[in-house]
């Protein structure tokens, strides 16, 4: 027997219906649109959605839009230690977009060009597929354009 | 009747990247924990184990790890036999939890063993394994690993504190100190505060030697009844507090200041009160540098001194020998490096041998109060307290 040595994990969540319940997340964002679960019954919005309402614990959840402009809490520029397969540098932030707080990455932006307190527009990246589903997506901010 | 359990033994297997496997590691600690009690305790006398392991089935492709690790080590526990994952927590869990079986009388004498065999043939499998400590679908899987979320906090702790880049430096340096007097530790030859300044770039503000290592390491402790510790050692060293306080894994959902960790003062005031002592009564303290920042931030929020000021505090040498408190005389995680389970049974290793009077040139003059802490992330935390006198 012969066996190519295993040194992968797949980094990224499965998005597809079959694997996941949270999949419509995916749907809106490939289709332009950041959401998030909120409680029908209490109302209260919650990042990352979640299938319960972690305050009032109610199963009724509906997706709710984040709103298309949030603001860089705080950052970090990455150059080593993180996963192979990502950019050096990577510019990592935290942004307040209306009540929740994402972790996420900024992209199309050069280090100097960050700091708290600007003005980012979600977008998305593509990342890579499973023999399950081929294409997968995850959310990420980039510096929201002067009009 | 004496309720506080004791620590009666301790062993080491050396910390850094190791020619070892996962049992060979498992194997030393337990040995040299053994060979430490000189024949006083033998496997069959241990009748409850903990083994503290993080992603053995990453790492060693190995689940099952309490009996795996029990028959490497000659171990039948007749009353308990449990793993603790806690991520970097797990250690300091470990302890606590076989402290909590032992006061209700459910073991008599508990072997805690810590080990982690983080160092891979390929190496960009590495940090992917440890970014499987953070939120796979929300963080981890955006390339975050556990530097991000403290370079965030350190970003936020200088802009509201004026901590400095040459503060955060001075924990690299002062553990770095330490850990050349530990034959344990990873790092035996120091760094200076150009060199951390100069380091290979991490994320900012973080260099090389602000970041605790990925390691292999394993450690071991014996745990018993305040009774039956008086059959094995003159000198047992007494569990008299603990607390711990989780608020939650995505970084997302920390507090709304990171320069402010709540959790940590919570499990601190539940340790401190359990113990029945002040901050200021801790002689010695073994706390959870896995990065510079941490440091800092963990010294306030334990109390030794006021909010912010936990820059001033190391600056000053409050920290080190012939200050306030002494922290990480065993040279902390940036000297010894971080095998994620076995650091903080390696931390109780050291309060043990300093409570103990035992720990040769790192000897904290007069120890009699000591302090262990991990934490899984800034918003996660345990606290044990441990002191050469019985206070229950």
């Amino acid at each position: 027997m012969t066996t190519n040595y295993v040194a992968t994990i797949d980094p990224f969540p499965h998005q597809d219906k079959k694997f996941n319940k949270l999949y419509p997340f995916y749907d809106h964002l490939k289709q332009g649109r950041l959401v998030t679960t909120r409680c029908r019954e209490c109302g209260h919005i919650t990042w990352p959605p979640k299938t319960m309402c972690p305050r009032c614990a109610s199963d009724q959840i509906e997706w709710t839009d984040l709103p298309k402009e949030g603001v860089i809490v705080e950052y970090t520029v990455a150059e080593r230690g993180i996963p192979a397969g990502f950019d050096i540098p990577t510019i990592f932030v935290l942004v307040q977009i209306g009540e929740v707080r994402i972790l996420s990455r900024l992209m199309n932006a050069r280090p100097d060009q960050v700091d708290i307190g600007m003005a980012v527009e979600p977008g998305l990246v593509i990342v890579p597929g499973t023999p399950f589903s081929e294409e997968r997506v995850l959310p990420v901010f980039k510096l929201k354009q002067k009009k | 009747m004496l309720k506080n359990p004791a620590i009666v033994a301790a062993g080491l297997a050396k910390f850094g990247v190791r020619e070892a496997s996962y049992k060979d590691l498992i194997s030393e600690a337990g040995q040299a924990c053994f060979e430490a009690a000189g024949g006083a305790i033998k496997p069959k006398d241990i009748d409850g184990f903990i083994i503290c392991t993080v992603m053995p089935e990453r790492t060693a492709v190995q689940s099952h790890t309490a009996s795996m690790a029990e028959e490497c080590l000659g171990i039948r526990p007749g009353a308990m036999s449990l793993r603790v994952e806690h991520m970097c927590q797990s250690g300091n869990l470990g302890i606590r939890t076989a402290c909590a079986y032992i006061m209700a009388g459910l073991c008599e004498t508990v072997m805690v063993v810590g080990a982690e065999k983080l160092q891979v043939p390929v190496p960009d499998e590495i940090f992917l394994n440890m970014s499987t400590g953070l939120d796979r679908d929300w963080e981890a899987c955006q390339g975050v690993t556990a530097p991000i979320m403290f370079a965030m906090c350190a970003q936020a702790h200088m802009r509201k504190y004026g901590t400095t880049r040459e503060q955060l430096a001075k924990v690299a340096v002062k553990n770095q100190v330490h850990s050349a007097k530990n034959p344990y530790a990873q790092f035996q030859s120091g760094v200076t505060i150009e060199q951390v300044l100069n380091a290979k770039r991490i994320t900012t503000p973080f260099g090389l030697f602000d970041c605790s290592s990925i390691s292999d390491g394993a450690a071991a402790v014996i745990v018993t009844s305040a009774e039956r510790a008086k059959d094995y050692t003159v000198k047992p060293v007494y569990f008299i507090g603990t607390g711990q306080s989780v608020h939650g894994l995505t970084f997302a959902n920390h507090y709304e200041d990171l320069s402010h960790w709540p959790p940590l003062k919570q499990a601190a005031e539940s340790a401190y009160k359990m113990a029945n002592i002040k901050p200021a009564d801790v002689d010695v303290a073994e706390i959870h540098d896995c990065f510079t920042i941490a440091e800092i931030i963990t010294s306030e929020e334990l109390g030794f001194c006021g909010k912010g000021e936990g820059g001033p505090f190391v600056e000053s040498g409050q920290s080190d020998y012939g200050g306030q408190v002494v922290i990480n005389p065993r040279g902390g995680l940036l000297g010894c490096g971080h095998p994620l389970g076995a650091t903080g049974v390696a931390q109780t290793a050291e309060i043990f041998r300093q409570l103990r009077g035992e720990a040769g040139e790192r000897q904290v003059k007069g120890a009699q109060i000591g302090l262990t802490h991990n934490n899984s992330g800034p918003t996660e935390h345990v606290v044990n307290i441990y002191s050469t006198e019985v206070v229950s």
